[in-house]
């Protein structure tokens, strides 16, 4: 499977999965996704990316069909009210999208994290091994001799 | 090959360097990740600071944002409620009023049920949480222990035990066991398909927490609440402090039983003659000790947050007979003036089933109409302010621990403990004790302990139903026989032309010689020891002149037989009551006959009683002076005023900086020489000492005006000099307020009103705005800004058949619902909504009808 693909396919599962979750009142399915894409996308910079498109869109998405149905405007004043920010009705939205954002990226980054170390525990020989091949070609010293 | 070995030997070393390097850096970058997420995770889970659980509270599906469903759902719609013995309608006007019809009374209450907690679940809880000293629980203890004070309170003054009380009486067929029961289970339906849902309030969500089941003491509960607000009174550790201060000769000539100016009660008598009535002076003088302990106790009643101590009231309710009608049909009209809160105390509904045809108000957590009209008669209430809290301080002694001295004998303290949930912290422990005469709420000193009406088990259910059925006067009477707080005025008109008005209610009495206005010795015999015969109450049917009408003012003249409370205990000063007596009066010798309109108009009027009586009073001290500059601007404002407080009015505002500069020149000097301790700012204009006080300075300035009280301030020897002194005070505060030109001096610009959120959050409160009105006008409008006033008004032509009535609010709590303010405008600019019953509500415009099903 091409990165790619693999990427795509991750990232709409991870949408998917964290929308259910909402559903049900579990908003931390947010952040478990993106702990799950961390762990399942191979390079660095595309976990992060994904996880937080993944709580962007898993986030915003009931937010636009709210607005398509019965219009955010009032809940939105309201809230800002609550929050002593009245008048502001964008912030709870932004506030919303951001915390969404938030949570696939902090999941991500975790889970990203956890599989660069687990992938590179001397305990993992095949990933060990990666590493000994990289370092010997860039060494100088090997080159040499 | 040295070197080599040595290169060798380096090249390793950095090798395993690189990877010890990255190792680290990966570790690093995971536990970075790790406390990154672990912040992000506690904030979302928990809330941190004024945040709250950001996770929750901001999930669009099931967070803060289903207010925008919620207020999306009241649509026509068919509901599945578990108990519901047969179907049953309800039906939404466009304006949110509710009207149910159910083919059974048991499922007419629990559609009530249903209904208030779909419309108001938040405020329903808050409202049980307050009397079961529960709030701690999901509000923590409060900047300084407030809210932990507040449940350690009301568990002491015993709400909880008292509910808990009644349920055990209530017989197991008694109908408002039925009607209780079925509305808890109507809740209960609701708060079950919220959480299915996830349609609960809001507030729920950023408070992070979930209801429980509602229970048939919570309903009482509520009852209990009201009941608290309206009459648990300090006044007796008022007079104490005044006595102990002012001295025994002075309080009892400023703060006597019968009030010094001309009131016009409602029942004038005769009566029946009795002897034994308490007379208030001489007053005997408080000791050091006994000043002490009620201070202490009067500083921490004073410290708990507004609404759990009475501090006075305001309502107006009358009624017209049909001989005096246009229609030829009774007139009445209502509005009890309350806190002023989104929502509101009040949810409107009417009822239909085969016991119930009754259309009005609700308060949200009860299952039955307060104030509102049937197919026969209609019912308002005004509160009766008589004393129904009384202070005792028990006899202890060191040989008899934990015991306290009772009718010549050592009687052992019951005790109850309680286990406060608090929010963020352990259980607070709290151990009642109780005398014969109620709980011990002060052991600062003196243990003193509380005698309080509201503590008497009552099944005031019971008797709100039997208004609700009641045909005639006999049987509305009859149904009132049990209520016994708080003591209301019930106005009452029906379809027969009749009208009438009864102080129902417990008027507690004391043995002769007894001192109920002061902390009385607990020893037995001070002990209250009965009530006023029901037949003997203030009570009044059909009299000669047509009209009966209240307004907080004392209910009878000077005669009668019994003790009923202080002037400052704390019965309005009578000037919304003699206004809408005047302007009753005037209308029926100008024109004859009354209206509908005329009952709207009163219902708003803006004349200020006190300012008629004492304006002239003072232009005539100004007249022959020589005045200048604003001070002669202000003078030609009043001379030619209506006394009416208009909000566009110039001369009602130098009225009333004057009344407050008039009374502040002649008490300050008073209660700094006296060192009172207590705070005639308190309140606001609230305060009922003011009112007391006012009216003394009304009696003197009229009557007296060398009256000694006047020889502290200054240079003045009588009230002309105090009250040219205080108008011009009045007109340089004016001036530095409010700008040098008395053209800009409107009322408006002094006196705002505003209707607040229930939760203080100030970006849903209505206002405030400028207003019309004062705390002494028919459309009482008390403090700066007000948020007290009619909380409900209601109109009823029974000649014409036509129901009137409005509220400050809107049914539902949800601030984005379309019905969370939309009554305010319509009341704030004195109009009414037609009160419809279930036929035509269901063919009018916009409605919407739910279908409710086992």
């Amino acid at each position: 499977m091409s990165a790619r693909r693999r990427f795509a396919l991750v990232l709409v599962g991870g949408i998917l999965l964290s929308l259910s979750g909402m559903f049900l009142g579990l908003w931390w399915v947010t952040f478990a996704t993106g702990v799950a894409i961390g762990l399942a996308l191979p390079r660095t910079w595309t976990a992060p990316v994904a996880g937080a498109i993944s709580g962007l869109a898993a986030w915003s998405e009931p937010l636009i069909e709210a607005n398509a149905q019965y219009g955010l405007g009032p809940t939105s004043l309201s809230i800002a009210a609550i929050m002593g920010a009245n008048g502001a009705a964008l912030i709870p939205i932004a506030l919303t999208v951001i915390v969404g954002v938030l949570l696939g990226l902090a999941g991500s980054w975790l889970g990203a994290a956890i599989r660069g170390v687990a992938l590179n525990s001397p305990r993992s020989g095949a990933v060990e091994k990666l590493g000994d091949q990289r370092l010997e070609v860039k060494d100088p010293v090997l080159t040499q001799r | 090959m040295r070197e080599h070995r040595l290169n060798a030997s380096n090249a390793s070393s950095s090798r395993l360097a690189r990877r010890v390097g990255l190792r680290a850096v990966r570790f690093l970058n995971l536990g970075a990740a790790v406390l990154v997420s672990a912040a992000l995770l506690y904030v979302s889970f928990f809330g941190a600071g004024p945040l709250p659980a950001l996770g929750p509270a901001f999930n669009p599906e099931t967070g803060a944002w289903t207010m925008g469903a919620d207020a999306a759902s009241y649509g026509t719609q068919t509901l599945h409620l578990d108990g519901l013995q047969k179907p049953a309608k309800v039906v939404l006007e466009a304006n949110g009023t509710a009207h149910i019809s159910a083919t059974t009374d048991h499922d007419l209450f629990l559609a009530i049920g249903y209904v208030h907690a779909k419309f108001r679940l938040f405020q329903m809880d808050l409202l049980r949480r307050q009397g079961e000293g529960r709030l701690s629980e999901v509000l923590g203890r409060g900047s300084n222990d407030d809210v932990l004070n507040s449940d350690r309170f009301e568990l002491q003054l015993g709400l909880l035990r008292t509910a808990q009380k009644e349920w055990e009486q209530l017989p197991k067929d008694n109908p408002s066991r039925i009607a209780i029961l079925a509305y808890a289970q109507g809740v209960n339906d609701r708060i079950e398909d919220a959480k299915r849902t996830h349609q609960l309030p809001a507030m729920f969500t950023l408070l992070g927490y979930e209801p429980k089941p509602w229970t048939p003491i919570d309903s009482l509960i509520v009852k209990g609440d009201m009941t608290q607000t309206l009459n648990f009174t300090d006044t007796p550790l008022v007079m104490a402090l005044l006595d102990k201060s002012l001295g025994p000769d002075l309080t009892a000539e400023w703060f006597p039983v019968l009030p010094p100016n001309p009131q016009s009660p409602y029942d004038p008598g005769p009566y029946a003659p009795r002897t034994d009535v308490g007379k208030i002076a001489p007053m005997r003088a408080v000791s050091d000790g006994e000043a002490s302990a009620v201070a202490s106790l009067y500083d921490r009643l004073h410290s708990l947050p507004r609404g759990l101590i009475a501090t006075g009231g305001a309502s107006n309710n009358w009624a017209v007979a049909g001989s005096k009608s246009v229609s030829g049909g009774a007139l009445m009209a209502g509005d009890p003036h309350l806190h002023l809160t989104l929502p509101a105390i009040w949810f409107q509904v009417t009822l239909d089933s085969p016991g119930y045809h009754v259309a009005g108000v609700t308060i949200p957590g009860a299952p039955a109409v307060v104030i509102g009209h049937n197919r026969h008669i209609s019912w308002s209430l005004t509160d009766a302010q008589n004393q129904q809290t009384f202070f005792y301080e028990e006899k202890e002694d060191k040989a008899h621990p934990n015991q306290y001295s009772w009718n010549g004998s050592w009687k052992q303290y019951t005790t109850v403990s309680y286990d406060i949930p608090v929010l963020g912290s352990s259980p607070d422990h709290l151990t009642v004790k109780l005398s014969v005469h109620g709980p011990v709420i002060s052991e600062r000193g003196l243990t003193t302990s509380v005698w309080w009406a509201g503590n008497v088990p009552s099944q005031d259910f019971q008797v709100l139903l039997g208004i609700d059925q009641a045909g005639n006067f006999q049987e509305f009477r009859d149904a009132l026989r049990d209520w016994y707080s708080p003591t209301h005025n019930f106005v009452y008109a029906d379809d027969q032309g009749n009208v009438g008005l009864i102080s129902a209610g417990y008027y507690p009495q004391v043995a002769p010689g007894c001192e109920p206005w002061l902390p009385m010795p607990g020893t037995g015999e001070d002990d209250v020891i009965g009530t006023i015969p029901y037949e003997q109450i203030p009570q009044v049917y059909n009299p000669p002149n047509g009209i009966v009408w209240s307004a907080n003012q004392r209910q009878v003249a000077a005669d009668y037989p019994y003790y009923i409370g202080t002037a400052l205990n704390f019965f309005d000063p009578g000037y919304r009551a003699n206004e809408i007596l005047r302007f009753l009066n005037d209308k029926l010798q100008k024109g004859g006959k009354l209206t509908a309109a005329d009952m709207m108009a009163l219902q708003t009027d803006t004349r200020d009683y006190l300012a008629g009586n004492m304006v002239p009073f003072l232009i005539r001290a100004l007249a022959g002076q020589t005045l200048t500059g604003n001070d002669k601007a202000a003078y030609d404002a009043l001379s030619s005023w209506n006394y009416r407080m208009d909000k566009d009015s110039t001369p009602a505002s130098i009225w009333w900086v004057f009344w407050q500069s008039y009374l502040s020149a002649t008490f300050d000097p008073w209660w700094s020489t006296h060192k009172v301790k207590v705070d005639r700012s308190d309140g606001g204009n609230s305060n009922p000492l003011n009112d007391m006080l006012g009216q003394d300075l009304e009696a003197w300035t009229s009557r007296d005006p060398t009256n000694p009280a006047f020889t502290l301030v200054g240079s003045a020897q009588n009230a002309d000099d105090v009250m040219r002194a205080a108008f011009h005070t009045a007109v340089v505060s004016l001036a530095s307020r409010l700008g040098s030109d008395p053209k800009k001096w409107t009322w408006g610009r002094i006196h705002t009103r505003e209707v607040e959120n229930l939760a203080q959050i100030s970006g849903l409160t209505y206002g405030p705005l400028p207003d019309s009105g004062d705390r002494f006008t028919p459309l009482a409008a008390p403090d700066f800004p007000s948020a007290h006033g009619p909380s409900w008004r209601m109109v009823v032509d029974w000649g014409a058949q036509t129901f009137s009535g409005i509220y400050p609010g809107g049914q539902s709590e949800n601030p984005a619902s379309p019905w969370y303010s939309n009554g305010v405008t319509t009341w704030w600019n004195g109009k009414y909504a037609p009160m419809l019953d279930f036929d035509h509500a269901a063919s009018s415009p916009g409605a919407a009808v739910w279908r409710l099903q086992a």
